[in-house]
């Protein structure tokens, strides 16, 4: 396996108007550095409005500019290691209407809403397909019935005339895996795949996610806010809070060890299966609106390790290597005095055997 | 275990959720197969209908574009009533009203039908291409949309007849026969300006529902597997629209003809001694006084042929239209 990553997001910041004018921006994300190396699963954790989905969608340019604005950063996008790399935001639109489901593509959150609802699946999935490859229309049918064959549909030649109306929900997430995987793309964003489904479903997506993953060779970017599928799934963690990575590191890292407050406390707040609990540990407090993001650490205000230290709330700390391949964005985490700065990635990939068997 | 059995509305209904995924299916299908046999009965009644009226209006056009204005001045063939002879009767002229009432059939329903072509053309380019670009494109294109709803539509209707006719009259001098060409001018100009003034609420029905249809998640997912711009309003956005499309075209069929009636009773649209449903219905409006008078015979086949095939008209096209409405929405079930 290579070295060079497959997407590297180097320092993305992208910004939304508060006001009706557009004088004062808020910047939903602010300063994220990940990178996603071949056939990797890295996992994005946080809450709602953290800028999970921007990132994601940031690197496809799929956020809508304006009101959004891309104020800094680049998206670096290797699809072959012997050439250089190119970033994707400075791709015209014809170029990234290429790179969309052809070489990345996307999976959403609500696979009820996903599809549209006057066309048949066959149609969809045609279409996707007929975008990317120079096939006829016969070929492209053939293809689009491997392909929800081998998401698990039955009688696939009939599904495809079918309208989303008729399928369930998990059915529809399988076929928009389905649409995405027909171009066989090198990375797949997969944006809370699973949130809208119940868990029997949840579980079997993931499982097929994973197959089909370990089969084409494809890298995911895993958004989720749900820690039991990153200890399934991931490779690699990257925890995410009001815009920024707070903690970053391979899966077994960030579960065994938390340095970050913030991530100590969502797993502290995971119920554990057999105990008994009273109530549940929470975080104090709420997201910080993005409007008014408190200045030092954007954490500090629900922090419980704040000991009146005057320099959480003056001055932001950066995302510092404070052991090796772990990195943290917090004073007091342990080792944090003598981090060193480096770009944050982790090739790390687990060995396929320890993925929970079907 | 019993006393859960009564929730449940009865045990058959319970299994049926046991065996969700073929209940389901075989279930859609067979609503699916019904809901296509109702739509068609719906449908294949109001063509019918419609096709009867249409039908002879345009298949008969050789023969009563040279029979309308065939004038017999005496008494004996004026205002005759309906028989064998004069199917429909005679007007005032002496000319039957068989001719007048199909070439006028014809040419109602072309303008109708034409106009509301532009319409639909020019409105719903209009109004997606505004709700799709949205910021100041979509600003400036309905503050245009705004101004034309402000003028009054004869004034424009009039001033876009004045300034074609010119231009029409020559040109169709040379492709057509020369005593028909003045007549196909006048229409066409009459037609064309009529779909020019009638595309304003379709373009804002449009925009609006192009508007909402654009934030749809699976826009934005047809945007992430690389559909272009183009792509993405005319296969994704305009068919999800086809709905409120054949709705508003079969309300502007109806609204042109009564439009060009209108006009042609100012003196404006179809000018005698070419006939439409409208200046026939203008003509013989004038029978409704008799009604009131005592003594004084009314000759009602003037107003109720003409009035007749054109309620009739209107009627099936509405019909049609709701019934390709449901038929093009594929939620619409049962």
């Amino acid at each position: 396996m290579n070295d060079r990553p497959l997407l590297k997001i180097d320092n993305l910041a992208v910004s939304f108007p508060v006001t009706r004018d557009a004088t004062r921006r808020v910047r939903a994300v602010n300063g994220v550095s990940l990178s996603i190396f071949p056939q990797q699963t890295l996992a994005v954790v946080g809450e709602s409005g953290c800028g999970k989905s921007v990132s994601a969608m940031a690197s496809l340019q799929l956020v809508p500019t304006p009101p959004g604005r891309y104020e800094s950063g680049a998206i670096w996008w290797t699809p072959d290691p012997a050439k250089p790399p190119t970033d994707l935001l400075k791709c015209s639109d014809r170029q990234m209407q290429r790179i969309r489901g052809g070489q990345i593509a996307m999976i959403f959150q609500e696979p009820m809403t996903s599809l549209n609802p006057v066309y048949t699946i066959g149609d969809q999935i045609r279409e996707a397909i007929l975008l990317h490859q120079h096939i006829d229309r016969g070929q492209a049918t053939r293809v689009a019935a491997e392909a929800l064959a081998e998401v698990g549909i039955a009688a696939p030649e009939s599904r495809l005339k079918e309208y989303p109306h008729q399928l369930s929900g998990g059915m529809r997430q399988r076929v928009m895996i389905a649409m995405a995987l027909a171009c066989k793309p090198k990375l797949l964003l997969a944006d809370e795949p699973t949130t809208a489904l119940d868990v029997t479903i949840q579980a079997q997506i993931l499982e097929l996610l994973r197959r089909i993953q370990n089969e084409h060779g494809m890298s995911v970017l895993l958004i989720t806010h749900d820690l039991g599928v990153v200890a399934e799934n991931a490779d690699a963690v990257a925890v995410m809070y009001a815009g920024r990575v707070v903690e970053y590191g391979s899966v077994d890292d960030v579960f065994d060890n938390p340095l970050h407050p913030y991530t100590r406390g969502l797993f502290a707040s995971m119920p554990i299966l057999g105990k008994r609990h009273d109530r549940l540990m929470t975080i104090p407090g709420n997201v910080p609106n993005p409007a008014h993001f408190p200045t030092g650490c954007p954490f500090h205000p629900r922090c419980i390790d704040v000991n009146d230290d005057t320099r959480c709330s003056t001055d932001e700390p950066p995302l510092l290597e404070v052991s090796p391949r772990h990195w943290a964005a917090c004073w007091h985490c342990t080792g944090y005095d003598h981090a060193t700065q480096s770009p944050p990635s982790v090739t790390h990939r687990r060995s396929h055997q320890t993925a929970a068997p079907a | 275990m019993a006393a859960y059995l009564p929730r449940f509305p009865s045990r058959r209904r319970y299994t049926q959720h046991l065996s969700l995924s073929d209940a389901q299916t075989t279930h859609a299908r067979q609503r699916r197969r019904s809901k296509l046999t109702g739509q068609q009965a719906r449908l294949y009644a109001a063509s019918a209908a419609l096709l009867l009226i249409a039908a002879p209006c345009l298949l008969s056009l050789p023969w009563s574009l040279q029979r309308y204005d065939h004038q017999r001045l005496d008494d004996a063939t004026a205002l005759i009533a309906p028989s064998l002879a004069e199917p429909m009767g005679t007007d005032l002229l002496g000319r039957s009203l068989l001719w007048r009432v199909l070439l006028g059939g014809a040419i109602s329903l072309g303008i109708g039908m034409a106009s509301a072509s532009i319409a639909v053309i020019i409105g719903v380019g209009w109004g997606a291409v505004a709700g799709y670009a949205g910021g100041r494109i979509d600003a400036v294109m309905m503050r245009w949309v705004d101004v034309l709803y402000g003028l009054p539509y004869i004034l424009l209707v009039v001033l876009i007849d004045l300034a074609l006719q010119p231009l029409l009259e020559p040109a169709f001098a040379s492709v057509f026969p020369a005593d028909l060409a003045p007549g196909i001018a006048q229409v066409t100009t009459l037609l064309i300006a009529i779909g020019g003034v009638s595309w304003l609420t379709m373009a804002r029905v449009i925009r609006g529902q192009v508007l909402s249809i654009r934030e749809q998640p699976y826009i934005e997912a047809a945007r992430a597997s690389g559909v272009g711009p183009r792509g993405i309003l005319t296969r994704h956005v305009l068919p999800n629209l086809i709905g409120p499309i054949v709705v508003y075209t079969t309300l502007t069929v109806p609204v042109a003809i009564l439009q060009e009636s209108f006009l042609s009773f100012l003196g404006i649209g179809v000018q005698a001694p070419l006939p439409s449903w409208g200046n026939l219905a203008a003509e013989g409006v004038v029978e409704l006084h008799a009604l009131s008078q005592t003594g004084s015979e009314v000759r009602w086949w003037l107003i109720v042929w003409p009035c007749t095939l054109l309620g009739l008209t209107l009627l099936s096209l509405n019909l049609i239209g709701d019934a390709l409405r449901d038929w093009y929405d594929p939620r619409a079930v049962g």
